[in-house]
């Protein structure tokens, strides 16, 4: 297409508008480090009370508690990750239709999605990231586990993989945005299944099991990069090979909810929704 | 071929019927009816280069619906936009390189940092070479008188400045035409006429083509020498500002002021009496009767101190087409 910009630009320009975002969060310094305290403090409790909880529980599932608090830590840093480039870029495309800034994006000569990622950069999640650091260290020194070489690569691939489907969903999410005027509750259905993914699936239903790895494959996020890692059972009967695929599970996610995304789009400019 | 032409354009939106009552909202999960509104209803002009039009009509006739279409926001519902020789909603990026928009409702300012860092951003944005970046940048600063504020975070600044930094940043990267939809909504009345006077001459040195969408005339009477009139999506003028007046204003005005005691008004052909205050006449000219005519004869009646022509305003035009519908 003509009036396309090329990778170098595009990065450029991604470089000025981060720029902007730092500058932005700098303005209101004492804003921007009580936040990042606030979800310190938040996700802190959180974490504390999964903790409390499963200490009454010696076992679950074969899952001891640290090795619970490993799929809790991959679930909060691939979730924050994401959020860090997509959560605001996602949010509030109803309000946006509405306000006519949509229009006012579409007027530029850059992908609408592209400028929103650019515009939305967030600083504030190095909260969660860092936590959630913080309660993997935590955990893999109380399991006596000892990374290698091959371990870490295989952990960071995993984490892609899973950034890919956290940020599937804040994409899939936000595409609803164009054809409704309110947030719908679809979505806080589908959070709260991501939700279930904080404990090993193998405690659940058959039936869910299948539901989180086949329909939506949140157990790719942490359950089965966790489950190679600590040699955990997957659900029986299931290819052995599923703890590999996280990768490419995420980018088949992320492909089609850019293109449910696009879908919206089109809709939106041929109805005005 | 003409740098635009729009050939019957329309476009329909769908409005979702929204039901009443749980019920009704349950029932509207799986069957919508949907409300067909026509914002615009085949409307066809050509735009040369260089032009300055006026595009106008009352709230929900349509006006931002087709700025929205030729900047390729919309794809229309059927009919055809070719700006610069490009179909905008199909090369949208391509076009978008070439135009300026505007939408006076909505900032594209960042809130809290300076005007001048937005420049930059739209610098990198539009991949503007740096002399033309640099050029355009104290070119339009000391067109919108920004000097002053460049340097400010945006919060500070008033409405008027805001929408002069707006317009300065659509036109950084040289577009072919701007496109401005409401520009001076809310604004007080010097920011409104440094405004028209820096379009105006915009239009003018740089030979830029504007099309502007507005509801206030006193705009179309500083800025442009050609009008397109739509009510209803449907287009009902298009022509030159001085045609528009000849063709639908009705009667000219003319005012007489008087130092010392005012005579007795006596009723003429062609002539009323439509305004009397304490010193000066406000005198209809019906429009068959010429205007130097009734000059003379009332200089010669009434003797004045001071006589003045009131030109019909178009805001007045305007007003008494859509009231006499």
């Amino acid at each position: 297409m003509r009036g396309g910009i090329t990778m170098k630009k595009i990065l450029e320009l991604y470089r000025v508008f981060l720029r902007l975002n730092v500058q932005k969060a700098m303005v209101y310094r004492g804003t921007y480090i009580a936040g990042v305290v606030g979800q310190w403090l938040g996700y802190g409790v959180t974490f504390a009370s999964l903790y409390i909880m499963l200490s009454r529980f010696e076992v679950l599932a074969g899952w001891n508690r640290y090795e619970v608090l490993v799929l809790y830590g991959l679930s909060v840093l691939s979730y924050a990750l994401s959020a860090t480039v997509f959560f605001v870029p996602t949010q509030d495309l109803a309000m946006k239709v509405r306000t006519g800034e949509l229009d006012q994006i579409l007027s530029k000569p850059v992908h609408p999605f592209l400028y929103e990622i650019m515009q939305g950069f967030c600083p504030n999640y190095l909260s969660h990231i860092s936590l959630a650091v913080a309660v993997l260290v935590f955990a893999f020194a109380k399991l006596h586990y000892k990374p290698d070489m091959v371990s870490m690569l295989y952990l960071a691939l995993m984490l892609t993989g899973g950034l890919l489907i956290q940020s599937a969903v804040f994409i899939a999410g936000s595409s609803v945005g164009f054809f409704t005027v309110q947030d719908n509750p679809v979505m806080d259905m589908v959070y709260t299944l991501k939700g279930f993914v904080n404990y090993p699936i193998t405690i659940f239903p058959r039936a869910l099991q299948f539901f989180l790895t086949f329909m939506l494959p949140f157990a790719f996020i942490n359950f089965y990069p966790a489950a190679m890692l600590l040699q955990k059972e997957i659900p029986a009967g299931y290819p052995a090979v599923l703890p590999y695929l996280p990768p490419v599970v995420g980018i088949f996610v992320f492909v089609l909810s850019i293109r449910l995304w696009n879908w919206g789009l089109s809709h939106y400019q041929g109805t005005g929704s | 071929m003409s740098f635009i032409e729009v050939e019957d354009l329309c476009k329909t939106y769908f409005i979702a019927q929204r039901s009443v009552g749980v019920w009704g909202s349950i029932k509207s999960l799986f069957r919508r009816t949907y409300r067909e509104k026509k914002a615009v209803s085949d409307i066809s002009f050509r735009v040369e280069r260089g032009e300055a039009v006026g595009y106008i009509g009352p709230n929900g006739a349509g006006k931002s619906t087709t700025i929205k279409m030729l900047s390729g926001v919309l794809v229309p519902t059927s009919g055809t936009v070719h700006v610069g020789g490009v179909v905008p909603y199909k090369e949208r990026k391509e076009n978008a390189q070439h135009i300026g928009v505007v939408f006076g409702q909505r900032s594209q300012l960042y809130w809290d940092l300076p005007v001048s860092d937005t420049f930059e951003l739209y610098e990198k944005l539009y991949d503007i070479p740096r002399e033309v970046y640099m050029r355009n940048r104290d070119y339009y600063t000391e067109l919108f008188q920004m000097e002053d504020f460049i340097d400010q975070p945006v919060r500070q600044l008033s409405l008027g400045q805001k929408m002069k930094a707006n317009i300065a940043i659509a036109l950084l990267h040289d577009p072919e035409v701007l496109y401005l939809d409401e520009p001076t909504i809310g604004l007080d009345v010097m920011s409104k006429k440094v405004l028209r006077e820096s379009i105006r001459r915009i239009n003018q040195e740089k030979g830029m083509t504007i099309i502007l969408t507005t509801h206030d005339m006193d705009d179309i009477e500083a800025v442009c020498s050609r009008l397109i009139l739509i009510d209803q999506g449907r287009k009902l003028f298009d022509g030159t500002l001085s045609r528009f007046k000849e063709e639908h204003h009705r009667d000219n005005m003319i005012k007489l002021e008087f130092k010392r005691e005012m005579p007795e008004w006596k009723e003429q052909d062609g002539l009323s009496l439509a305004e009397a205050a304490d010193s000066c006449w406000r005198i209809r000219v019906k429009r068959e009767a010429a205007p130097r005519d009734a000059v003379i004869t009332l200089l010669n009646l009434y003797n004045p101190d001071n006589i003045y022509m009131e030109e019909p305003k178009i805001e007045e035009i305007v007003e008494s087409i859509f009231v006499g519908q």
